[in-house]
């Protein structure tokens, strides 16, 4: 008895001495590295990539070991894989989350584990409002942001008569409905399509006969490539501007595009021209390995980890949660964004760039910065009861 | 609807369903002669659409790229014959079922293996990259024209083969009395295996097609093959002459479902049903005609 109880309090010691016993930074990184997803959540991880690159493989001065999952952009997988990055490698911090979906299934483990999700790309409202945590932070941006800021855009570039067309699911929805609410000129047709339609034939002929003044179009992925392709062969590319969103316009997609990607206008949450010394670093680093600019995908990760950066550098301890969440919350860090801050939901607001996919001089696909535009109203802030 | 509009969305329904019509053509052989289902079919699909854009980029013509696409292909659904799809005849459909979708997945993977996940570019030959004017006001892309005018010629082609040459009888005594072709002395394996080799040329071909106005990329085939496999059951699995009617009946029906659907019905409602138009006609068919509407009774299940 007495000695099973001297062996109880050794382990029970044991086990609170030795989180602290070593200065090591746990990193989980979850994107889609596999299935429909996989060339966003491959590219995030070029992000990542270069961060530890530019760190030498210790973010903060720490120790970083890294531990990828591939959710494969299925729920059911993330909640698998989040148990198994807190239960055998402990993380401290999981950062990454390409999809809503997927985030939905994993933040509740994690919050329940005390482990700090930085977000960089998956970005419902919902954790922005009545469900923010002080675990979670959005170090990306939300979907309707993309919607507020080219709805004041359009109406500012007096386009009377506006087009839409996207995919049929939320993230279209938010963006769509973000938009009507900001734009005051004349909606003459909405047309929504699903995910298995691959030709846009029908649709693009009502979009010729509407006779709008623009067409604004949400695609990614394959229908990212295909859209673009049978917009400009039907002939409207030279008739109708097509304005659109990062996710079909950038340097990821152009190779398929061809010609047909030239010439979108579209919004972002930052650009290779944004001139710091950051994003300088950044895309310097990031050309001389793949020979292209960087996308949103790989800029939003490597920015995720520029905070988690700066936040640990201010001498906390990764295993002290509470610091390490006022750190990441209250810490100036050199985003590649210029200037940024987190709101009081741990949102980061921004302003956003408009920009024009062209040729540079030398040939090449860049996106020309055109304009910015201020940092929208944060509509979810008010529901959100941080405790 | 104005009335230009409604010519150039049934110019639209007609150019989907002979694409369709491409791949259904090759499922729907390949069930009639050797009752098999085969998954994989769209892989072949694919597979134009990338060695397209392979020999594209390495030789800068269009017109060889095509050539190198189809032999390519050819080549390929003959060893996929011999080597896989033979030793499922015997077998039942589920077993078919799952051996070919085994097949897709290996597919798939050993494109993104290749030329990785990212899409790869195809580009059109720059004359055929305009539109005409059909009529006064209905402006069409040259491209999806000649696309219609070459399945078109494919198709008279096709019946030219199956209904007035030796090889295409022997298709269709093979596919009416197996046996009885074989106990002639017909070497039917050699039958099934230009019978499959046929069939991928044409999904070959339709990648070669689409691979301008799609994404060429991994799968890129799928969504179209669960298109095909509607218009094989529609027109009655094994009759090209039925794949043929259902494959512009499909296209037409969908294409008007979502134009005119939403339009009637609002957007919601519209929208939901213009994108189970297709299945619905599936279903009436399988209800009212369960072989199609030119399948024999008594053909094969």
């Amino acid at each position: 008895m007495q000695r099973n109880l001297l062996v109880t309090v050794a382990l029970v010691a044991a086990m609170v001495v030795s989180p602290s016993s070593a200065q090591v930074l746990k990193l989980g990184f979850m994107a889609p590295m596999s299935g429909p997803s996989a060339s966003a959540g491959q590219e995030m991880k070029r992000g990542l990539d270069a961060a530890l690159e530019k760190f030498n493989n210790r973010i903060g001065g720490l120790e970083t070991r890294v531990s990828i999952a591939d959710d494969k952009g299925l729920p059911d997988t993330g909640a698998q894989e989040i148990v198994r990055l807190i239960e055998r490698e402990r993380i401290d911090v999981l950062s990454g989350l390409g999809l809503t979906n997927v985030m939905l299934a994993v933040t509740d483990p994690a919050i329940r584990a005390d482990v700090i999700v930085l977000a960089s790309h998956a970005g419902t409202g919902s954790y922005a409002g009545k469900d923010c945590h002080p675990n979670i932070f959005l170090t990306g941006f939300l979907n309707d942001i993309f919607g507020i800021t080219m709805g004041s855009w359009l109406t500012k570039r007096d386009v009377k008569r506006l087009y839409i067309m996207g995919l049929d699911f939320q993230a279209g929805y938010d963006i769509f409905d973000a938009l009507e609410s900001t734009y005051k000129g004349q909606v003459v047709g909405k047309k929504l399509t699903p995910f298995t339609q691959v030709d846009f034939a029908p649709e693009l002929a009502q979009v010729r006969a509407a006779k709008p003044d623009g067409l604004f179009a949400f695609y990614f992925g394959a229908s990212g490539v295909s859209f673009p392709k049978q917009y400009a062969q039907s002939g409207l590319k030279d008739q109708i501007p097509l304005y659109t969103v990062m996710a079909m316009s950038n340097s990821m997609l152009i190779a398929g595009q061809g010609d047909a990607g030239y010439g979108m206008i579209s919004n972002s949450v930052w650009n290779a021209q944004v001139d710091n010394p950051s994003n300088r670093e950044f895309v310097s680093r990031f050309r001389a390995k793949h020979g292209r600019e960087p996308t949103s995908y790989s800029s939003m990760m490597y920015d995720s980890m520029l905070l988690l950066d700066a936040a640990l550098r201010t001498g906390v301890d990764p295993t002290n949660r509470a610091a390490l969440k006022k750190a990441l919350r209250t810490v100036k860090f050199p985003s590649i964004r210029g200037d940024v801050q987190f709101g009081p939901n741990q949102v980061l607001q921004q302003g956003m760039v408009i920009q024009q996919a062209v040729k540079d001089s030398g040939g090449e696909f860049m996106l020309k910065l055109l304009d910015t535009t201020p940092a929208p109203i944060d509509t979810y802030a008010k529901d959100c009861k941080m405790n | 609807m104005s009335w230009p509009l409604l010519i150039e969305q049934t110019f639209n329904g007609v150019q989907f369903g002979l694409v369709l019509f491409l791949l259904a053509v090759g499922v729907t052989l390949v069930f009639g002669v050797m009752n098999t289902v085969n998954l994989a079919h769209g892989s072949l699909l694919m597979t134009g659409g990338y060695l397209l854009a392979e020999a594209q980029s390495r030789t800068g013509s269009w017109l060889l790229a095509v050539v190198v696409a189809l032999v390519g292909v050819a080549v390929l659904g003959y060893l996929v014959e011999r080597l896989v799809v033979r030793r499922l005849y015997a077998k039942n459909h589920l077993e078919q079922v799952l051996a070919t979708f085994g097949l897709l997945l290996c597919f798939n993977e050993t494109v993104v293996w290749i030329w990785g996940r990212e899409p790869v570019p195809v580009q059109l030959p720059r004359m055929l990259g305009g539109h005409v004017e059909l009529l006064p006001e209905v402006p069409y892309p040259t491209y999806r024209l000649v696309v219609s005018l070459v399945v078109l010629c494919v198709a008279v082609a096709l019946w030219f083969l199956i209904a007035r040459t030796r090889i295409g009888m022997l298709i269709r005594a093979g596919a009416e009395r197996r046996q009885l072709v074989e106990a002639l002395g017909v070497n039917i394996g050699l039958v099934c295996a230009v019978v499959f080799a046929l069939g991928a040329v044409l999904a070959g071909l339709g990648g070669v097609l689409l691979g301008p106005l799609l994404t060429v990329q991994p799968g890129m085939g799928d969504p179209l093959l669960i298109l095909a496999l509607a218009v094989v059951i529609v027109g009655g699995a094994g009759s090209i002459g039925g794949t043929f009617v259902a494959s512009l009946v499909l296209g037409i029906a969908d294409t008007y479902a979502r134009t005119l659907l939403p339009l009637i019905l609002g957007g919601g409602a519209g929208r939901s049903i213009a994108a189970m138009a297709v299945y619905l006609l599936m279903a009436l068919t399988l209800i009212f005609k369960p072989t199609g509407i030119f399948g024999r009774a008594g053909g094969a299940e």
